[in-house]
């Protein structure tokens, strides 16, 4: 498949491509891109986009439509997470019902001695009220 | 066994996880026979005695160690002909080492100082490629030594091997790890470790070549000395690099941007960037030196450098969170030369030495919180277009020196600003466009403030005491603040705002009515309402941007009978994508309401509406300006803050 130069390798962060033609995304592949939003489940690709497949790219948080596809195994696996912040702080991934499941820095939660257990988070809140 | 300290790991968006990465400068085992003609001119002639040069060559880099009248360093072979290769050897297009100057693209011609020099000790580096030099699937592990690999047919390792990496991705009793070639003999490399059991056959792994995308594995394969290149492009993870491998104060750890060649000094958009997104990319870690980087990200600090032997060098970070008190730069150590941006926390932050850098369009430009800001230093920087241009909290002992702070042209939040933090030294300073100067929240007065320029503050101080030498002079700053024109055409007489209507220029976000009325801030003012049908009304006001020019809107606003009113910048209309939704419940026009922001698109909106439910319930705004921000800080010559020796009873 065809390498879409024009939007691979590049950082869409927070930003939104639904204003953008779908001839100039469909059918091709795209590469390397950032395109994470803080809110959950963010649509940022076009009505009718298809047939795009995505390499090594950040999709968390963002709603991937009906018909394209996205690279799950392997070193160019994209992150598909669902990630955000908690009362701690704290950014945390989600499951399916937006309940926190770990950290997403979960090594540096480890390295610190906090705990990684999302029933710890009020309590982690609470020690941390009023820090910075 | 780890990595030698002498290894260069490379990344080029353009190569693969799959490659073997990376290239050991300190091998001791290289072959000592290389010889050269024309060494001095711009293509010379390399030869070997134990290795011949092959077409595959071409592309890759010879690295010339040391040797008598050699020139050590990278060059690339540009063409390959009867076993001797031409390097290219411009001034420019080779890299000069060294283990006592910095690595920096040549700046003599050849690759010698003497025309025909022989023996030098040399090593091919394929890790500077895209692709792999080769793609095994016929690895044979020796039967007598772990540590011995051959290559049953495809091809047999060569003395010029020795230093490259090799990353074993499969094969039956073969681990899978990179490993190091040490030496070669008769085809067969010796490894740094263990490859897997003896005699195992049909391993896969890719020699040579660079690495696309860092991992937090990969990074930890770094021992003290390493150093990380990365090639100017755009590197997303996937996943957070949180490393906690230490450097040494003598062999630091270095990851180091680059935009052709290693390194030349990449600015602005030239040098790579990190887009981190949620991800970490911190260090936990002594003796990490991050320089010519850049870094977009959401999670808590951008770059991250907690230990005081760490520094950032000519790095940027945009720390685009909506959550409160996140940094753009963060360090225990140096951040020098540096730009940070977090829109909603610290632009740079806890630094023990803020050195020349560049703090903007954030809550606080540069903050030093207690504990890490005691005998901290920050000087010679700017801190701008943000809320507090310097935040000192509750440390102490700090040196403010040489800054230029700038609020905006309709004066904004506070200068330099403390809490409890007492025995800092504030001098020399430009505090400029504030509504507070300096402003300490607890009366400390046992700071040393003198021979500061407040200028433009509706209070200069609030207590502390001003210096003898303190002055008021107008910077006449090259070209900062507001330029051009409001490029809000309408923010003010809200021209033909009627019903569902909204002002001239502005388009409809949620339907609302929209009124005219009189008694504003200045003039008319903007009434939006809820209509009956559609909770919260709001509508946008887009206009063109240059991404990454600064930008500053005011406006007035009251909550009416409303909940709130809110006002949001975004790259979309009612989108709040740079930053976050703004709420206000002011019962006045008292209050001017300052964003400032860089932009991230060619077209950037502002929004502006109710939180409410209810039918009627409406808010106001007024004179809604937007300007584009001058960033030449350069003070005229009447800016004097030289000292009056004679004054000082010297």
């Amino acid at each position: 498949m065809k390498i879409n130069e024009k939007y691979s390798f590049k950082d869409f962060t927070k930003q939104s491509l639904a204003h953008v033609p779908v001839d100039e995304l469909n059918d091709t592949e795209i590469v390397g891109s950032c395109f994470y939003h803080e809110e959950l489940d963010k649509e940022v690709f076009p009505k009718g986009m298809t047939g795009v497949h995505f390499r090594r790219c950040n999709l968390d948080n963002v709603v991937i439509p009906a018909g394209n596809t996205v690279e799950t195994t392997g070193w160019e696996a994209c992150t598909t997470k669902r990630v955000l912040v908690q009362e701690d702080k704290q950014d945390w991934i989600l499951d399916k019902d937006n309940k926190p499941v770990e950290p997403i820095d979960k090594k540096g939660f480890l390295a610190k001695g906090w705990s990684i257990d999302p029933k710890d988070i009020a309590a982690r809140a609470a020690e941390i009220k009023g820090v910075n | 066994m780890a990595f030698a300290a002498g290894t260069h790991w490379e990344y080029n968006t353009s190569a693969s996880n799959v490659n073997g990465g990376g290239f050991d400068v300190g091998n001791a085992n290289m072959p000592t026979d290389l010889a050269a003609t024309t060494a001095t001119g711009n293509a010379p002639v390399l030869t070997s005695a134990s290795y011949n040069f092959v077409a595959s060559d071409v592309g890759h880099w010879v690295f010339i160690k040391s040797g008598t009248n050699w020139t050590p360093g990278w060059y690339k072979i540009a063409s390959v002909a009867d076993n001797a290769a031409t390097v290219d050897a411009t001034i420019g297009a080779a890299v000069s080492y060294s283990t006592t100057a910095p690595i920096a693209p040549n700046t003599a011609a050849g690759c010698a100082t003497t025309a025909s020099p022989t023996s030098g000790t040399w090593a091919m580096d394929y890790s500077q490629s895209d692709a792999v030099k080769q793609a095994y699937t016929d690895l044979v592990i020796d039967a007598g030594t772990n540590t011995i690999i051959t290559s049953a047919a495809q091809r047999a390792f060569t003395v010029a091997d020795v230093g490259n990496i090799l990353n074993v991705t499969a094969g039956t009793n073969f681990t899978v790890q990179r490993i190091q070639i040490v030496s070669v003999a008769a085809g067969a490399a010796t490894c740094d470790k263990a490859v897997g059991t003896t005699s195992a056959t049909g391993g896969t792994a890719g020699f040579g070549g660079a690495l696309a995308l860092p991992t937090d594995a990969i990074y930890e394969l770094n021992v003290a000395g390493n150093h990380n290149w990365y090639k100017n492009g755009t590197y997303t993870l996937t996943e957070s690099i949180t490393g906690a491998t230490n450097g040494t104060t003598a062999n630091p750890i270095r990851m180091f941007g680059y935009k052709t060649i290693r390194g030349d000094v990449p600015t602005g958009t030239d040098r790579p960037l990190i887009a981190a997104a949620a991800y970490n990319f911190q260090f936990d870690t002594a003796a990490l030196i991050l320089k010519n980087l850049q870094v977009t990200i959401t999670s808590a600090a951008g770059f991250y450098i907690s230990s005081v032997s760490s520094s950032i060098w000519n790095c940027k970070s945009t720390n685009s969170s909506s959550t409160a008190s996140r940094y753009g730069l963060r360090g225990g150590g140096t951040i020098i030369f540096s730009e940070g941006i977090a829109i909603n926390g610290y632009g740079i932050g806890n630094a023990r030495g803020t050195i020349n850098c560049y703090g903007h369009d954030s809550l606080v430009a540069i903050y030093n919180a207690a504990g890490t800001g005691a005998n901290s230093l920050i000087v010679n920087s700017i801190g701008a277009f943000s809320g507090t241009g310097v935040l000192l909290s509750s440390g102490a002992n700090c040196y403010v020196v040489n800054n230029t702070l700038f609020g905006c042209t309709t004066q904004y939040g506070s200068g330099i600003s403390g809490s409890t933090s007492t025995g800092n030294i504030i001098t020399g300073n430009i505090i400029c466009g504030f509504a507070t100067g300096i402003n300490w929240s607890n009366a400390y007065n046992d700071h040393v403030i003198d021979y500061n320029n407040i200028y433009n503050c509706a209070t200069p101080r609030t207590n502390v005491l001003a210096g003898p030498h303190d002055i008021a002079l107008d910077p006449a700053f090259t070209s900062v603040g507001n330029t051009g024109s409001d490029l809000c055409t309408n923010g003010a007489d809200w021209t033909a705002a009627d019903g569902s209507t909204p002002p001239t220029g502005w388009a409809v976000v949620t339907a609302g009515t929209f009124t005219i009325t009189g008694s504003g801030q200045a003039g008319n003012y903007l009434k939006i309402a809820h209509n009956g049908t559609n909770n919260n009304p709001e509508i946008s006001f887009s206009f063109a941007t240059t991404v990454g020019k600064s930008y500053c809107i005011t406006y007035y606003a009251q909550k009416g009978d409303a909940t709130n009113a809110t006002a949001k910048i975004g790259t979309t209309s009612g989108g709040a994508e740079i930053g976050y939704t703004t709420t206000h419940t002011d019962t006045d026009w008292n209050t001017q309401k300052v964003v400032s922001f860089e932009a991230t698109a060619t077209t950037s909106y502002v929004s502006i509406g109710a939180t409410t439910s209810t039918s009627g319930k409406y808010v106001m705004f007024d004179t809604v300006t937007i300007y584009e921000q001058g960033e030449d800080f350069t003070p005229g010559s009447n800016n004097k803050l030289t000292i009056d020796w004679t004054k000082m009873g010297c």
